[in-house]
């Protein structure tokens, strides 16, 4: 990691808990702020309550009257915060510059701690989160995912439900809700600069949030779907695919480092076995992967893409292929030692700015509550072994469920095909 | 981050940039051409730009597939890429520090000595085809392009561009590079700890194989108002638009300062013109503003998205406050306001080397104007209100400009919108 720092956690005496990476020598400051209080823990009928609190926390917090005084105060010397609400989370999030970083915590703290839901606001920001709903109902990529994560077995809500649920909810539902879910014990946060930890618990126990609970994720149990799940859209010259993999509980660290020894060797370069395979051929500009943890204590390996509908189904069989081929351990030591040299290189251009190593420790702490230092990653990526690489693939294969879907002009036929296609994943190796 | 800067003109033609920042562990490349669509020898074959950058990671002088190519430069992380836009080609690689020389020797071999064959020009082809396709479902991509057309900007939709992609030959290919990868038409930013390094660069620079050629002229297009115009989708939930206002002359610095002070104020913040009053009614969740120069002509520019109930409140409020603007309604406390946030966020800038090249390469890859770091203070500073207001309201006497929307509505509907606009400019 090129930023040396240090990292600290705190835990104050009302329950509430984080971490300050201690970066010397960087005149910007990350803060970020973290709550379970996201949708998984409301009724559908109230499900943008959490939503509304992440808007409405800016609008009169402390003694700033209206959003504008706020956001006057707040951006007079550049300083920027936002905020965000996902199936499990709200958080809040500041940066600034060093020098004003006290006066910034401070203006969080009223975000946070000291919000006033008024009848006013509350209907401008009702209004206004159905702009924003309205434009994510273009997202097709969101409206897939919305519609395959509930058929599979995932209990989010899609953008429409959000919609409906606006009519219904009322300034009182925000204000018990937040009542319930901002509390010291359920808070958690990194915050990353030239700062150390005695100066951030000081400021922080002055908040005046009361004590309460912090609840746990939800556990989903996703199951295998049989058919494909389609979004029609018949105007769409292309068709895009995804192909995900989902196995309960988040993902551990040796399993991020195979995974990213997997991703490399499939996905990322012109000569890589399926991104580069199709590139070369013509057939496919767009295809990729990820495997990250998702909101129902899960972790799920997805290959995404777009491609012609004369190609998908050549696109579809090379990943099939590749995977299958990986799982039955054809990786040289030569390919190993390559991806190896690559991501360790990479390591080296990966954390130059105090932002990236802000969000190394904030995706693994607000999830799970934990953390290791990049040393210990590096260490792994130094010694992971095809053997072990090789037996987490096949642990993706066989221990998951699995769904395939498809959106644009496609039809019953080919998406079946496509399914049977993706069907061969899950054969015993 | 600190850094020093120095301009060097090479013999064989090619200029560029030297950014030393020490104790830096990245180096950060960027070659650029003007060999963008617009350099293509018809419009008949729009897209050999296009195909042309995404061959030179192939076959080349050293490796025979893009391969073994991608095999070698990767081999240690490091990461390459290139865009086409209408005006440039540009080919940008980050890599860590100790391996500097091995990449910008790699760098040579696929810019100066690729080998266009047929099978990759097949496979490019569909990639491309792909990559295009792609850009149809997204609105904003659709809608900027389709302003520019009507504002008199002679380049092509990305389903125009499609249909040029068959008419691509190798041979074509061939012929674009061998006229614009010239060393006089090259312009280059290198970053990273250069202390030390400056004459090994300069030396490997001047032997790059490229042959002498022409820095080209950038093309000048009549531009003119046009009627409003909307790319029907019939799955559209709300109106995405850009609404693009044209100066026939290049703003100075001074002005661009000025107009960038005036966007903050317009739609930079919660508390902003337009933004922040429309989020305070609840009738927007995003818009933007932007002012740009280019060689011949200056734009300002706004966009975003509204629902189609809400879009007659959010131009109204678009109206009012650019009247306001206009009649020269700015208070010197709100400019004294963005000035402030603008010198803050100054400070926080030029982190990382990839950031301090990105300060530099726009302008210099334009107009070949190196900027002063130091002195963006200073600009800020000085910035006025009354040069604010007084740029804002040449581009309405201009009165050249275009309203654009991608929706599921009916044309009319744009008309109004358009009607609300077009009082400013009477």
């Amino acid at each position: 990691m090129s930023l040396k720092h240090t990292v600290e956690e705190i835990k104050l005496s009302n329950g509430t808990q984080g971490i300050v990476v201690n970066i010397p020598g960087v005149h910007t400051v990350y803060m970020t702020f973290s709550f379970r209080a996201g949708a998984q823990y409301v009724t559908q009928d109230l499900c943008q309550v959490p939503h509304l609190i992440e808007h409405l926390a800016f609008t009169n917090p402390g003694a700033l009257e209206g959003q504008e005084a706020f956001s006057r105060e707040f951006t007079k010397n550049s300083a920027s915060e936002d905020a965000s609400t996902d199936e499990v989370h709200i958080t809040y999030e500041a940066i600034c510059s060093l020098s004003e970083y006290e006066r910034i915590v401070g203006l969080m703290g009223d975000v946070i701690a000291r919000p006033t839901f008024t009848e006013k606001s509350f209907s401008v920001e009702k209004s206004t989160i159905l702009e924003e709903l309205n434009s994510r109902l273009n997202n097709d990529n969101r409206i897939y995912w919305q519609m395959a994560n509930r058929m599979s077995g995932g209990s989010g809500y899609t953008d429409q439900e959000k919609i409906d649920s606006l009519d219904t909810t009322t300034v009182a539902d925000v204000r018990e809700f937040y009542a319930t879910s901002h509390v010291s014990d359920n808070l958690r946060f990194v915050i990353a600069g030239d700062i150390d930890a005695r100066t951030v618990s000081t400021q922080l126990k002055t908040w005046p949030l009361a004590r309460g609970e912090r609840p746990s994720i939800r556990q989903d149990t996703f199951r295998t779907l049989p058919n494909p799940v389609v979004l029609q859209r018949p105007e769409y010259g292309s068709l895009d695919f995804s192909l995900s993999l989902l196995t309960p509980g988040l993902l551990d660290h040796e399993e991020d480092v195979a995974w990213a020894f997997v991703h490399h060797l499939l996905f990322q370069t012109y000569h890589s076995r399926i991104f580069g395979k199709l590139r070369s051929k013509g057939v496919c500009y767009d295809i990729g992967s990820s495997y990250m943890n998702i909101m129902n204590n899960y972790r799920e390996l997805e290959v995404y893409g777009s491609a012609s509908s004369e190609n998908i189904e050549e696109t579809m069989a090379v990943v099939v292929q590749e995977f299958r081929k990986l799982a039955t351990g054809s990786i040289s030591l030569e390919d190993i030692e390559d991806v190896r040299a690559y991501i360790a290189g990479f390591q080296e251009r990966r954390f130059e700015a105090p932002g990236d190593v802000a969000a190394y420790y904030e995706n693994q702490y607000l999830l799970s509550g934990s953390y290791v230092k990049d040393q210990v990653i590096l260490d792994i990526i130094k010694t992971i072994s095809a053997e072990t690489i090789v037996r987490y693939v096949r642990k993706w294969l066989a221990d998951s469920a699995m769904r395939f879907g498809v959106t644009g002009n496609v039809d019953e036929a080919q998406a079946k095909k496509l399914q049977v296609i993706a069907n061969q994943l899950k054969d015993e190796v | 981050m600190k850094h020093t800067v120095e301009e060097i003109r090479l013999k064989n033609g090619a200029r560029g940039l030297l950014i030393d920042v020490p104790g830096a562990t990245v180096m950060s490349f960027e070659f650029q051409f003007r060999a963008g669509n617009r350099y293509v020898k018809h419009k008949d074959i729009y897209e050999t730009a296009h195909l042309m950058e995404h061959m030179a990671f192939g076959a080349n002088a050293q490796f025979k597939t893009e391969h073994e190519f991608e095999s070698e430069f990767t081999k240690n992380g490091a990461y390459h890429n290139a865009f086409t836009s209408d005006l440039s080609m540009v080919y940008m690689a980050d890599c860590a520090d100790f391996e500097w020389e091995r990449i910008l020797k790699l760098q040579e071999v696929s810019i100066c000595q690729p080998k266009f064959n047929e099978d990759e020009l097949t496979a490019e082809k569909g990639n491309v085809r792909s990559e295009l396709t792609g850009y149809l479902n997204n609105h904003i991509r659709l809608l900027w392009p389709k302003a520019q057309q009507l504002l008199g900007e002679d380049v092509l939709t990305f389903s125009q561009r499609i249909k040029t992609i068959p008419h691509v030959t190798l041979r074509d290919v061939r012929e674009h590079h061998r006229r614009t990868h010239t060393s006089d038409n090259m312009r280059f930013v290198i970053a990273g700890k250069l202390h030390g390094r400056k004459t090994e660069i300069r030396r490997q620079l001047e032997a790059w194989n490229l042959p002498k050629g022409e820095h080209f002229a950038v093309p000048h297009d009549e531009l003119h108002t046009a009627n409003p115009s909307l790319i029907r989708r019939k799955e559209a939930s709300n109106i995405t638009f850009g609404w693009s206002n044209i100066v026939p002359r290049v703003l100075s610095d001074t002005e661009l300062d000025a107009m960038a002070c005036l966007n903050h104020l317009l739609t930079g913040t919660m508390h902003s013109r337009i933004f922040g009053t429309a989020r305070k009614k609840g009738v927007s969740y995003n818009i933007f503003s932007d002012t740009a120069a280019s060689f011949y002509e200056s734009s300002w520019d706004f966009g975003g998205q509204v629902n189609q109930e809400s879009a007659k409140e959010l131009f109204e409020i678009i109206y009012d406050q650019m009247r306001q603007v206009l009649d020269g309604k700015v208070t010197q406390e709100e400019i004294d306001a963005a000035k402030s946030y603008a010198l803050g966020r100054h400070q926080m800038g030029a982190q990382t080397v990839s950031q301090i090249s990105n300060f530099y390469t726009a302008r210099y890859f334009g107009d070949g104007v190196v900027k002063d770091y130091e002195k963006v203070p200073d600009s800020i500073t000085n910035t006025s209100r009354e040069c604010m207001i007084e740029t804002a309201r040449e581009f309405i006497n201009a009165d050249t400009w275009v309203l654009a929307a991608v929706g599921s509505g009916e044309k009319s509907e744009i008309n109004e919108l358009n009607d609300k606009l077009a009082r400013l400019y009477t």
